[in-house]
């Protein structure tokens, strides 16, 4: 072990140009993973906040107790394409329409014209399921009529649905300019490595202890190169956000941009990985072919 | 055992190096094998030569030995180990009974000699606190002692096998396989190196030297083998100059 370790430094300080490459290979393939992670889960935000603007109302029976809207309610919170759900009771939506369309005229009635308008408000998770929502509401004895948008939904489930087919394409040909990128670092590495290897095989060493020292590199090159794309993103983010703000208005007011910690939650340690998979994998590969002295 | 007869190849006890038999093409296409039917023995303690005109078979034979190459045909056994059948993970146990030597030092480069030799010691797991006064020890018997902190490039042509050989020699090898230890040295220290693996063997470890120089063969008066299209054409103790 203490070989692998202080091997693993002495390789990366001793191939100094090798080290830079590899580390810079993994940055720029991170950096722009990173980039491109932040833009996408900020869209996705966007999409998100917009479904939450669609709403399904629902409408009842006269003479539905209360009792039994928030039974419906409460069954309606459970399933997961819903966010949340509101009830507006008789005198609510009636204190809210003399409110807005009547003033103090509204006094002037000794009973609630609306008394059957009490309703659910519900707000989408995933409008992709309001279909379904909509046809498990129908179904119920107690509803009168539902009120939606098939236009609002399909056009926000297909922007969804565009976000992500978008962002595996784009994954698709990071991970090809990644791996491209990776194997040129790797066929420079074989190279200048081939000696030191086949010594260490014709002096005896097993293939763990010519291995060790290789592995901790290509972590210690991963480790490296994920933090500083991850440096760049934090540093860059907040900045790029106040930018577009001051000089794209109307972007702004249409995107939501989550906070960098939420962002940083997953990205941190998914950039980490991959950082060291990529340099462990490198390693491991530069090193294969020739431990077969 | 020898004499001036070619050796007797039938049994294996007593040997250290045994092969029968064995054939070895690289290309299967090939329409003469590297090595073409050999057999020979070598006891343990015995300095042997092999010699031969370029693509006679030298080189080959070493990386059979070493288990770079594995046999088509035939036995190959080294230290008791039958290298037809080893195990890919005692390879390396193997090795660590050879002391390998080649024409081109084989040291890294952007190591000191220390550093070369020490690692020999560390890849087989040696006990941290034996290894500095052992790699000390046998770089003073090579003469290198006050050269230790130099790297390859400081030295040497001479200097540089120096360093090579007490690499090979630091584990207390059973056996030392050198190819062409001195094809790349000048006479003087050609004869320094030969000094050395004499050295060596009168200390009890067997020694395999591939070699083109005649005068060296010729002078040192050991058992030659000698190869040609990968058969072995001759295997013989040369008698010293005394008894000429």
């Amino acid at each position: 072990m203490g070989n692998a370790i202080g091997g693993g430094f002495g390789h990366l300080f001793r191939n100094k140009w090798y080290s830079l490459a590899s580390i810079l290979t993994v940055s720029v393939c991170l950096f722009l993973f990173g980039m491109f992670y932040t833009i996408l889960m900020d869209l996705q935000e966007t999409v998100r906040s917009a479904q939450g603007d669609v709403s399904v109302i629902v409408f009842f029976e006269g003479g539905t107790e209360e009792e039994e809207i928030l039974a419906l309610k409460g069954n309606l919170e459970k399933r997961t394409e819903v966010a949340r759900v509101e009830y507006i009771s008789a005198e609510d939506a009636w204190a809210d329409f003399s409110e807005s369309y009547l003033g103090d005229g509204g006094e002037s009635f000794n009973s609630n014209p609306l008394k059957d308008s009490a309703n659910l408000r519900i707000y989408m998770e995933d409008v992709g399921q309001q279909k379904d929502l909509v046809a498990y509401i129908e179904n119920q004895t107690i509803v009168r009529s539902v009120k939606y948008s098939d236009a609002a939904a399909e056009g926000l489930f297909g922007v969804a649905s565009l976000l992500t087919l978008s962002s595996t394409i784009i994954i698709v040909i990071l991970l090809a300019v990644s791996a491209f990128l990776i194997s040129m670092t790797i066929t420079v590495g074989i190279a200048s490595r081939k000696e030191e290897i086949e010594i260490l095989k014709y002096i005896g060493a097993s293939d763990f202890f010519v291995r060790g020292p290789y592995v901790v590199e290509g972590l210690l090159i991963g480790l490296v190169g994920a933090a500083i794309p991850l440096g760049i993103v934090w540093l860059v983010y907040d900045r790029a956000i106040l930018y577009i703000g001051q000089h794209f208005t109307l972007v702004y007011s249409l995107m939501r941009f989550l906070p960098a910690e939420t962002i940083f939650q997953t990205l941190v340690p998914v950039s980490l990985g991959l950082g060291m998979g990529i340099g462990l994998l490198g390693s491991i590969l530069t090193v294969r072919k020739h431990l077969k002295v | 055992m020898l004499g001036n007869q070619t050796t007797n190849h039938t049994a294996a006890s007593g040997s250290v190096i045994f092969l029968e038999n064995v054939t070895k093409k690289y290309d299967a296409a090939d329409q003469v094998p590297a090595l073409s039917g050999i057999s020979l023995s070598i006891e343990a303690g015995e300095f042997v030569f092999v010699t031969g005109s370029s693509g006679s078979g030298k080189t080959t034979l070493i990386r059979l030995l070493t288990r770079e190459l594995s046999a088509d045909k035939g036995t190959v056994r080294v230290l008791d180990q039958d290298l037809t059948r080893i195990r890919r993970g005692r390879i390396s146990r193997l090795r660590r009974r050879l002391g390998i030597v080649f024409q081109d030092f084989r040291l890294l480069r952007d190591r000191t000699i220390y550093d070369n030799v020490a690692l020999a010691m560390r890849a087989v797991g040696a006990p941290a606190a034996t290894v500095r006064p052992r790699v000390e020890e046998v770089l003073n018997q090579v003469g290198l002692l006050d050269r230790k902190t130099a790297r390859p490039g400081q030295l040497s042509g001479g200097e540089q096998q120096k360093a090579a050989l007490a690499r090979a020699l630091v584990n207390h090898p059973e056996i030392i396989l050198a190819d062409e230890p001195t094809g790349n040295l000048d006479a003087d220290s050609a004869w320094e190196i030969m000094d050395l693996l004499e050295a060596a063997n009168q200390a009890g470890t067997t020694v395999v030297v591939v070699t083109h120089n005649r005068e060296i063969v010729e002078k040192m008066a050991k058992r030659v083998i000698t190869m040609k299209r990968g058969m072995i054409i001759r295997d013989e103790k040369l008698p010293s100059l005394k008894e000429r």
